[in-house]
C-alpha cells in the first residue's frame, strides 16, 4: 500500500515520511504512544498506516466528510484504535478537542484555503494542548487567468486577510502558495494570542509539491509556558526538512527514476559533493535533487 | 502674607463648576438608567438566591412628566449608614462594601443622574433598620462657598424596626432643566427609555423584576432554549481566575423555539415576543451584548458568518463576582474587548457557536434530504421542548443522535444549453413549451428508442 501511494504521488509521500520522522522527536515532550492522531484517512489511511508503525500512535480519528459508504470506511480502517468520524472537520474538531489530550492532527485538505480552513485552525490553535501539533495542507493552485487571482483569493479568505503586497501578478505559480502561507501564519499568531495559557505556535514544516496540482504543507507546534527545554532538546532545527518561521519553504521535486538508476546512485550516497554523483542521462538538477530526498523514497528491493 | 501663604494655591473646585462638569458626559437616558441600576442593586441585595422567579414581587416605577421625575423602589432601601458613608459622597471610598454582583462601582451615577435633571431634589428611603429623607436644591447648594461639601438629611432616624411593606427608595426630582422637561414630554423618549431600560435590565425582568414607566410595564422575552432527551444544547459552568479571584461563568447555547425577528431592532414591540438570534451577554445581570451577531462574539471570524438559517441560535453567557473584575467598559454599556476574562468568555462563545452551527448545519442537511426515515436530527429537535436556562444541565458538546448515512444519489441533474431555434423546433415536435419537459421528453425518448 505504501508503495503504491509513492508510485501514485511521490512527493506528498516523501513529505508524509519527512513529517513522521521529524514528529519522532516529540518524544522529548512526552511518550509518542500518549499522542492521538486526527487525520483525514480517506478510504486508504495512508498516514494513519505510517504514523501507527512509525511512532507507535495507536489513539487515532479520522474525519470523513463523504457518509455514505461508511461501512467501507470503517471496513477498511487498517487499526482497532482508528475511529472514524462522518462530517466536516468544522462540524467534528470542536466536540474532538474537548477532552484535553496531546494530539497531532493533520489537516489534509483537497480544497484551496478558505474560510472554514482557517475556522479550523482557529479551533486548533484555541483548543489543541501544548504539546501538541498541527498540520494543514491545501491545495495552492491559483487562477490560471492573471486578472482573476486577487479577486478569488479575495473570496477564498476575505479580503482583510490579504497580505498588503499581493497583486495578481504576485500570485502566480507558487505566489498562491506564499500567500497562503502568510495568511495561515497570520491566523494561527491571531488565535494562539487568544489563548490564556501563553502558549505560542512554532513553525516546523513548510513544504510545497506538485504530484498534479500544487500543494502546500504547513505545520508546528503548541508550544506551552515551560516547554522550552524541552523543545531544545528535540532539536527539530538539526533537521534539514524543518523549516522554521522565516525559513524559504522546502520544495519536494523526487525525479523519476528507474530502479536501476536509484540503486546505482544510493551506492555513491550519502555523500558530502552532490555535484560528483553520476548517473548516465540524468540531470544535473535531478541528481542534486535525489540526493537530498533519496533517503525518503521507499526503500528499493533487496537481493534475495 | 506669609511665605507659607505664597507657596499655596487654592484648587479646591468651585461647586458649579464640578456640578456642569460632573453633567456634561452623561446624557438622560443613561442617567436615568444609573438610578435604575440602582434599584436594581438594591433587589439583588435582597434577593441573593438565583432563580427564575428570584425578583417576584420587587418593583421600580419612573414617572417622567414636563413637572417632575419620580423613581420609587421596594428594593429594600438605602440604610442611613450606606447614605451617609457612601451613596451621597463623590466618587466611592475604598471601604466601601463590595456586594457580590453589585453593578454600581464607581460611585458617581446617582448624584450626577439628579444634578442632570433638575434644580431640587429629595431622597427618602426606608431600610431594615433606619430611615431618611433629604431635600436639596442644587442651585443654592453650588452657590455656597464653604468649603465642606455637605448634604443635611431633613428626617433621620436609626435603630428602628421599620415594616417590611415600606422598604425602598423614592427620588423625586423638581424644578426640572428646560432640556429634560422638553424630552420628558415627548412620548418618543419615553418609548426609547423603556426600549433601554427593557435591554439593560433583560435578566431582571426574565427573573420577575417589575419595571414600569409611565404606567407601561417593561416586557422581556424568556430565555428559553429546546431540549430534549436526544437534543441536549451546550451548558458550561466555569470559574474564571482574575487577580487572585475569579469570575463565574455560566454559559448556554442552543436553538430557540422558532426563529426571532432579524430586522431592525428599534421596534420596542419586538422585545415582547421572541428575542433575536445572537449572544446575550450579562455581567451581574446587566446586559452588556444584545444579539450579538459580530465579530465580537465569533461570527465571520472563528465561526461561520451570521445568515438566517442560524436565525434560531440563542446564546447567553452570564458572568458573576466581584465588579471590579468585571470585562466592562468604564460606563457599564459595552464589553471591554481587550480584558483577558473577556478573552476566555469569548474562547467559550466561540466552541459554542461553532457546535450549535454544527448541528443547525445537520438539521438542514437532514431536511434537504427526500428521505423522512433519516433523519434522527429532526425527530430529536421536533421531541423537545422549551426549557429555561436554569433548568438544563451542564453538557460541553450539543447531544444529538448520530448523523444518518447519506442516501446513495438516486438522481441525477442535467443541464445544458441548445440553439435557441433549434430548441423551438424540438419544442414543436415534442409538444410542450417548458424547457424542462422539452428536456424530459427528449430523454425519455432516448432512453425508449436507444437504450437497452
Amino acid at each position: 500500500m505504501t508503495d503504491l501511494s509513492y508510485a501514485r504521488r511521490p512527493a506528498k509521500h516523501i513529505q508524509r515520511r519527512m513529517v513522521v520522522d521529524a514528529l519522532r522527536r516529540l518524544r522529548a515532550f512526552s511518550p509518542l504512544s500518549g499522542y492521538e492522531y486526527v487525520g483525514f484517512g480517506g478510504m486508504e489511511f495512508v498516514d494513519f498506516e505510517l504514523v501507527h508503525r512509525e511512532l507507535a500512535v495507536s489513539k487515532m480519528a479520522s474525519i470523513e466528510l463523504d457518509s455514505n459508504g461508511a461501512d467501507r470506511y470503517r471496513f477498511n480502517v487498517p487499526f482497532a484504535g482508528v475511529e472514524v468520524k462522518f462530517d466536516r472537520a468544522s462540524a467534528v474538531l470542536p466536540d474532538l478537542l474537548d477532552e484535553s489530550r496531546l494530539r497531532i492532527v493533520w489537516l489534509d485538505y483537497e480544497c484551496r484555503l478558505n474560510l472554514e480552513v482557517l475556522q479550523d485552525v482557529g479551533t486548533a490553535m484555541r483548543k489543541l494542548s501544548p504539546g501538541s501539533v498541527l498540520l494543514v495542507s491545501t491545495n495552492a493552485q491559483g487562477p490560471r487567468r492573471a486578472a482573476d487571482r486577487i479577486s478569488q483569493f479575495e473570496t477564498d479568505v476575505e479580503p482583510e486577510r490579504i497580505p498588503s503586497s499581493t497583486t495578481n501578478s504576485s500570485l502566480a505559480k507558487w505566489g498562491w502558495a506564499d500567500a497562503s502561507h502568510q495568511v495561515l501564519v497570520a491566523e494561527a499568531s491571531a488565535e494562539i494570542a487568544r489563548r490564556t495559557d501563553g502558549s505560542t505556535f512554532e513553525q516546523l514544516f513548510h513544504f510545497r509539491y506538485a504530484d498534479g496540482a500544487r500543494m502546500l504543507t504547513w505545520g508546528g507546534l503548541v508550544l506551552g509556558p515551560g516547554m522550552e527545554p524541552a523543545f531544545h532538546g528535540a532539536s527539530f532545527d538539526d533537521l534539514n526538512h524543518v523549516r522554521r518561521a522565516g525559513a524559504s519553504p522546502l520544495e519536494i521535486e523526487p525525479p523519476v527514476l528507474t530502479l536501476k538508476e536509484a540503486v546505482h546512485l544510493n551506492a555513491q550516497l550519502p555523500a558530502s559533493d552532490p555535484s560528483a554523483l553520476s548517473a548516465e542521462g540524468i540531470s544535473d538538477s535531478d541528481l542534486a535533487s535525489y540526493a537530498d530526498l533519496y533517503r525518503w523514497y521507499p526503500p528499493v528491493p533487496a537481493p534475495m | 502674607m506669609s511665605d507659607d501663604q505664597q507657596q499655596v494655591i487654592d484648587a479646591s473646585p468651585q461647586r458649579r463648576f464640578f456640578v456642569e462638569m460632573l453633567t456634561r458626559d452623561i446624557e438622560l437616558a443613561p442617567a436615568i438608567m444609573d438610578l435604575v441600576d440602582n434599584s436594581a442593586d438594591g433587589a439583588k441585595r435582597l434577593r441573593p438566591e438565583q432563580g427564575p422567579n428570584r425578583y417576584e414581587g420587587l418593583s421600580v416605577h419612573l414617572e417622567l412628566s414636563g413637572e417632575r421625575f419620580v423613581i420609587k423602589d421596594n428594593c429594600g432601601g438605602m440604610s442611613v449608614e450606606l447614605a451617609r458613608d457612601h451613596a451621597f459622597r463623590f466618587g466611592r471610598s475604598e471601604d466601601a462594601p463590595t456586594v457580590p454582583g453589585e453593578v454600581g462601582q464607581f460611585g458617581i451615577g446617582m448624584k450626577r443622574a439628579l444634578f442632570k435633571m433638575g434644580d431640587r431634589f429629595t431622597v427618602e428611603s426606608t431600610a431594615e433598620a433606619s430611615k431618611f429623607s433629604l431635600s436639596v436644591d442644587v442651585a443654592e447648594w453650588a452657590a455656597e462657598n464653604s468649603p465642606e461639601w455637605e448634604f443635611r438629611f431633613d428626617e433621620v432616624e436609626e435603630g428602628i424596626e421599620t415594616d417590611e411593606d415600606e422598604r425602598g427608595t423614592k427620588i423625586t426630582v423638581e424644578a426640572l432643566r428646560d432640556l429634560v422637561k422638553q424630552d420628558f414630554d415627548q412620548e418618543l423618549f419615553v418609548n426609547r427609555l423603556r426600549r433601554q431600560l427593557s435591554m439593560r435590565q433583560l435578566r431582571l425582568l426574565q427573573q420577575g423584576l417589575q419595571i414600569n414607566v409611565n404606567g407601561v410595564d417593561l416586557q422581556a422575552p424568556q430565555p428559553i432554549l429546546l431540549s430534549g432527551e436526544e437534543f441536549r444544547p451546550i451548558h458550561v459552568e466555569k470559574e474564571l481566575p482574575v487577580n487572585g479571584n475569579s469570575l463565574s461563568l455560566r454559559l448556554w447555547a442552543g436553538l430557540a423555539d422558532a426563529g426571532g425577528d432579524d430586522d431592525d431592532v428599534d421596534d420596542a414591540e419586538k422585545y415582547r415576543g421572541e428575542a433575536p438570534a445572537g449572544w446575550y451577554v450579562f455581567c451581574n445581570d446587566r446586559l452588556l451584548l444584545y444579539a450579538d451577531k459580530s465579530r465580537l462574539t465569533g461570527w465571520g471570524a472563528e465561526a461561520a458568518a451570521y445568515h438566517p438559517q442560524y436565525r434560531r441560535f440563542q446564546g447567553y453567557v452570564l458572568l458573576d463576582g466581584d465588579a471590579r473584575y468585571m470585562p466592562w467598559n468604564t460606563t457599564k454599556t459595552g464589553v471591554d474587548e481587550d480584558s483577558r476574562v473577556f478573552r476566555e468568555v469569548q474562547n467559550e462563545m466561540f466552541d459554542a457557536l461553532q457546535k450549535v452551527q454544527a448541528v443547525i448545519n445537520r438539521l438542514k442537511k437532514e431536511r434537504r434530504q427526500g428521505d423522512a426515515d433519516q433523519r434522527p436530527a429532526i425527530e430529536a429537535l421536533d421531541a423537545s421542548e422549551p426549557k429555561q436556562l436554569e433548568d438544563l444541565s451542564p453538557s460541553t458538546s450539543f447531544v444529538v443522535p448520530a448523523p444518518a448515512p447519506d442516501p446513495p444519489a438516486t438522481a441525477q441533474w442535467i443541464r445544458y444549453q441548445v440553439d435557441l431555434d433549434d430548441f423551438k423546433r424540438v419544442a414543436e415536435s415534442v409538444d410542450a413549451s417548458a424547457p424542462s419537459d422539452v428536456g424530459r421528453a427528449t430523454f425519455d425518448w432516448y432512453l425508449e428508442e436507444q437504450v437497452d
